[in-house]
């Protein structure tokens, strides 16, 4: 199954057949974006950087939040970015915002390691499609 | 094989929105409008709008508008028009609200929507053609009636005549 990822660590925690514990990386599996683009490169990068664009300035917006104030704003970034990472194929991505949100919508709060997690996650998966750029 | 049912999409999800857009355009849907939020697709909206509407519930991003308010209002200008809920929330109480208001169906969005929105607008577009079809044949039955009746006149004056 090839996996159109091109860093080093994504390539570590592809090619391992235990799972990958301390540094998780996203793992895309773009099956609708590949199914689209039918094998048009430049159709796949438009369709990148479609996503790169509102995926960049939310993660800015998420790093920015304060998880000591009202937690709506965070959940509104969380659920924009949920579908969007989920049509990416980013899978545990999607699985933790989608629990995060639904832990504030529920009334709960999500705490700054929760959030620095997200974020991070964010950040991996931003620099994965930028490799693909490339 | 090209269908010939308009589709609009209303959703803040600029990039999804897009992507939707060219999987129903692959799958024989060519006339596919984009709205990114509730406002500006009711601005559209003709009162015997034709087209079917798949609609995101959570609109914050681009207006005021929730999906359930923009359901509302299409079906009080265009009772007609078809509306898919294609939404991110897994909530019962907002799908019960969106069917018991008028929708045709409700998706969430996940790994398979995009499919089940292209299976639930086939879906509009039989109906479409099954309407057509009728009014095509009740026409086809009126104008036969009217020409048996025609016919039938003509033969009584003929014979009166006599």
């Amino acid at each position: 199954m090839a996996f159109p990822t091109t860093t080093g660590r994504s390539r570590e925690f592809l090619n391992s057949k235990t799972p990958f514990y301390g540094v998780s990386c996203p793992n895309i599996a773009m099956e609708i974006i590949d199914r689209l683009s039918a094998g048009d490169p430049e159709k796949k990068k438009y369709y990148i950087r479609l996503f790169l664009d509102t995926l960049e300035p939310e993660l800015g917006n998420l790093r920015g939040a304060d998880v000591t104030q009202p937690q709506e704003p965070i959940r509104a970034i969380l659920h924009k970015l949920k579908s969007q990472v989920q049509t990416i194929g980013a899978r545990e991505t999607h699985a933790i915002m989608a629990q995060q949100e639904q832990e504030i919508k529920s009334g709960g709060q999500i705490d700054q390691s929760q959030l620095d997690e997200t974020c991070r996650q964010l950040s991996d998966l931003i620099e994965n499609l930028q490799e693909l750029l490339k | 094989m090209s269908k010939h049912l308009k589709v609009a999409l209303v959703d803040d999800d600029i990039p999804n929105t897009e992507v939707l857009r060219d999987f129903l355009i692959r799958n024989g849907y060519s006339h596919v409008d984009k709205y990114h939020d509730g406002e500006s697709f009711l601005e559209s909206l003709d009162r015997f709008d034709e087209r079917a509407v798949v609609l995101d519930f959570d609109l914050s991003g681009g207006g005021e508008l929730n999906g359930l308010e923009v359901l509302e209002a299409i079906k009080e200008r265009s009772p007609s028009t078809h509306v898919i809920f294609f939404s991110g929330q897994d909530s019962l109480e907002v799908a019960v609200e969106s069917l018991k208001n008028g929708a045709d169906d409700y998706i969430v969005k996940s790994n398979a929507a995009f499919a089940l929105v292209k299976t639930s607008l086939d879906k509009v577009y039989d109906i479409q053609v099954l309407k057509l079809n009728e009014r095509r044949s009740q026409r086809i039955s009126w104008i036969m009636a009217i020409g048996w009746m025609a016919t039938i006149a003509g033969v009584a004056l003929y014979f009166a005549g006599r």
